[in-house]
């Protein structure tokens, strides 16, 4: 088990390394100059030496391999860089920007998954009759809608028609309302609501045809011909071997997870990575777009390993491969 | 073989194996006729494309002129689907707006699968150090999420409907490739090829004259799945304001006026038809993947 997990770390690192050279690659061939990006934006505003000496202290005068070279350099030393825009730590400031992405993206997760699991079994379990087909005409709409027209439209008729829900933002942001628990998470009901249904529908698909295959091998009927209950045959039998695929799929499901979030974030203002970013962009600036897909891809990285891991905990075939 | 196979791409006897070009398959769009939800996703493609086509001579008013005489307009008898912040009539931006979103989704696609099937079969065939290199490329591509890299790319190179269609193109090919690689891996070892070989044939000839025609199954399949991923993509950019540019209409675009609470909540002629529409759009092109997917099947 050790010498599996230490493989796929290290087939994970030139991958990292690959996406942080594509992302440098792509921000340094921006037209318009980042000197002049920072320090306003006009042709003119400053004498030329000034431009130059802007130039030099962001580093931007060196060939574009040593550029990246150094950068690679100071975030191993865990130095993620200055924001361009406003000169704080972006290692500092980004934490509160990931913490509020993770605790949208893990509870989606969470909550997709298993609502996955339990319609995709349940209709699995007893397939083409009435349940299954509202199951899959709602599954297969709900996976063909863009994340933020579904965001909009659960704020339309969830916070602007009826006021159940805040239409926007992360927190009570004027201290106007009372410190209630309702009134701190209803700010996360929609988002996270949003991103789980999303999830569910793209998987429920694979967990159907999953029991279904499994239903039928002999050992499901072993295991009913041996008295067991319903219940037991269902989550120790038959779950138990259709979870590999699942877990393949709810794997590679975690890049649209984070897809996801940047525009369930922006339609919600939520503050999190994806809000960030998307500032950072068009702000041209360079060391908080870098951290934002480092830590992204990172964090599919490490998701994908947990899913190696749970894949090998699942099938001990994997394990002793 | 028979005598007028000589000279003609060889298809393999057993097609079961493989799968044939669609001509070489008796009864392919019978078969494809008998799936209605198929033929259903088919009609409505038909029916959105031509009125992507003609969007000239069908749409009632000019999509990209203001009228501020006749702003913010409920629909009426006027502007069915009423207007916009700056009177531009929905309906007619609805309709160009679908030319803009296909015509961006058919080219990217048409970028990715150029470079998904060059990649694939060059990598399957030559193998060795290269396909070990572009594997790792591929690999590297597949677990970034694609949006963000679009959204860089797309920033940095600046929003209008070529880069759309550019960004989107060079960010989709991974599953292709690794598709066609499969395939050319499985293909080229068959007798066909090494006598091809064994003949003279150039190795570019064998690629793209033998094997290429013998896996059109899963790349049309996977070209038109992309396609459904392409519309996202553009709709998604669109939205974040970084894909087609305002005033030019893009479903993705139209809603991006949603995110207004002020337009959410006044206006709902303006957001909900371009977001029904992309929703039908996805549906129907999944429905007529599924169809052709069983279709090649048997």
């Amino acid at each position: 088990m050790g010498s599996f997990l230490l493989n796929r770390l290290l087939v994970a690192i030139p991958t990292l390394i690959g996406i942080s050279m594509i992302t440098f690659v792509i921000i340094a061939m921006a037209p318009g100059d980042a000197a002049l990006a920072v320090m306003g934006g006009e042709q003119g505003s400053g004498s030329a030496i000034v431009v130059q000496e802007v130039r030099a202290r962001l580093g931007l005068d060196q060939p574009l391999p040593i550029r990246y070279v150094r950068w690679v350099g100071q975030v191993v030393q865990g130095n993620l860089g200055r924001s361009m825009v406003d000169d704080q730590p972006v290692a500092l400031t980004i934490g509160v920007n990931l913490g509020l992405t993770l605790q949208l993206t893990i509870p989606a997760f969470l909550i997709g998954i298993s609502l996955a699991l339990l319609f995709g079994s349940l209709t699995g379990f007893r397939p083409y009759g009435r349940f299954d087909a509202v199951v899959s005409f709602v599954s297969m709409i709900l996976m063909a809608t863009p994340s933020f027209v579904l965001a909009l439209i659960l704020l339309y008729f969830l916070a602007i028609q009826v006021h159940w829900f805040p239409p926007g933002g992360n927190k009570d942001m004027f201290g106007l309302e009372a410190p209630t628990l309702w009134n701190h998470v209803k700010y996360f009901v929609l988002p996270v609501g949003t991103l789980a249904i999303l999830t569910a529908a793209n998987v429920i698909r694979y967990v159907r045809d999953s029991v279904i295959d499994v239903r039928h091998e002999d050992y499901v009927r072993t295991a009913r011909a041996k008295g067991l209950t319903e219940r037991v045959v269902l989550t120790s039998h038959v779950l138990r071997n259709a979870l590999v695929p699942i877990v393949t799929i709810s794997a590679l499901h975690i890049p649209a997870l984070v897809t996801g979030a940047i525009l369930i974030e922006t339609v919600f203002g939520w503050g999190g990575i994806g809000s960030r970013v998307y500032e950072a962009i068009s702000q041209r600036d360079v060391p908080v777009i870098m951290a934002v897909t480092l830590i992204t891809g990172g964090a599919v990285l490490i998701a994908n390993l947990v899913a190696d891991v749970v894949y090998a905990l699942v099938d001990p075939r994997i394990r002793l491969n | 073989m028979s005598a007028s196979s000589i000279g003609r791409p060889a298809s393999l006897e057993n097609q079961s194996a493989v799968w044939g070009m669609a001509e070489a398959e008796p009864g392919f769009w019978r078969r494809y006729a008998q799936d209605f939800w198929g033929m259903v996703g088919l009609v409505v493609m038909v029916v959105i494309t031509l009125s992507a086509i003609f969007a000239p001579v069908i749409s009632p008013y000019d999509p990209v002129k203001p009228n501020f005489g006749a702003i913010r307009q409920a629909p009426n008898a006027l502007h069915w689907l009423g207007t916009d912040a700056a009177g531009m009539d929905i309906l007619s931006r609805l309709i160009y707006g679908g030319q803009v979103s296909i015509s961006v989704a058919a080219v990217a696609v048409l970028i990715s699968t150029t470079l998904g099937v060059v990649i694939g079969l060059v990598s399957g065939y030559y193998g060795g150090w290269l396909d070990v290199v572009l594997q790792r490329i591929t690999e590297v591509f597949m677990s970034v999420p694609t949006l963000l890299l679009m959204i860089i790319l797309a920033v940095v190179l600046g929003p209008s409907l070529i880069n759309a269609m550019l960004v989107i193109g060079v960010f989709g090919w991974t599953t292709l490739s690794r598709l066609m690689r499969a395939q050319a891996l499985a293909i080229k070892e068959r007798e066909f090829i090494v006598a091809a070989r064994a003949i003279g044939c150039r190795e570019r000839w064998i690629i793209f004259v033998e094997i290429l025609p013998n896996s059109l199954g899963p790349l049309i399949v996977n070209a038109v799945y992309s396609l459904r991923g392409a519309i996202l993509a553009e709709a998604s950019l669109s939205f974040l304001g970084v894909g087609v540019p305002p005033p030019t209409p893009s479903w993705g675009n139209m809603v991006t006026f949603a995110t207004q609470i002020a337009y959410l909540e006044s206006m709902p002629w303006a957001w909900i038809p371009p977001a029904i529409m992309l929703i039908v759009v996805i549906v129907a092109i999944g429905f007529v993947g599924d169809a052709l997917a069983r279709a090649f099947r048997r």
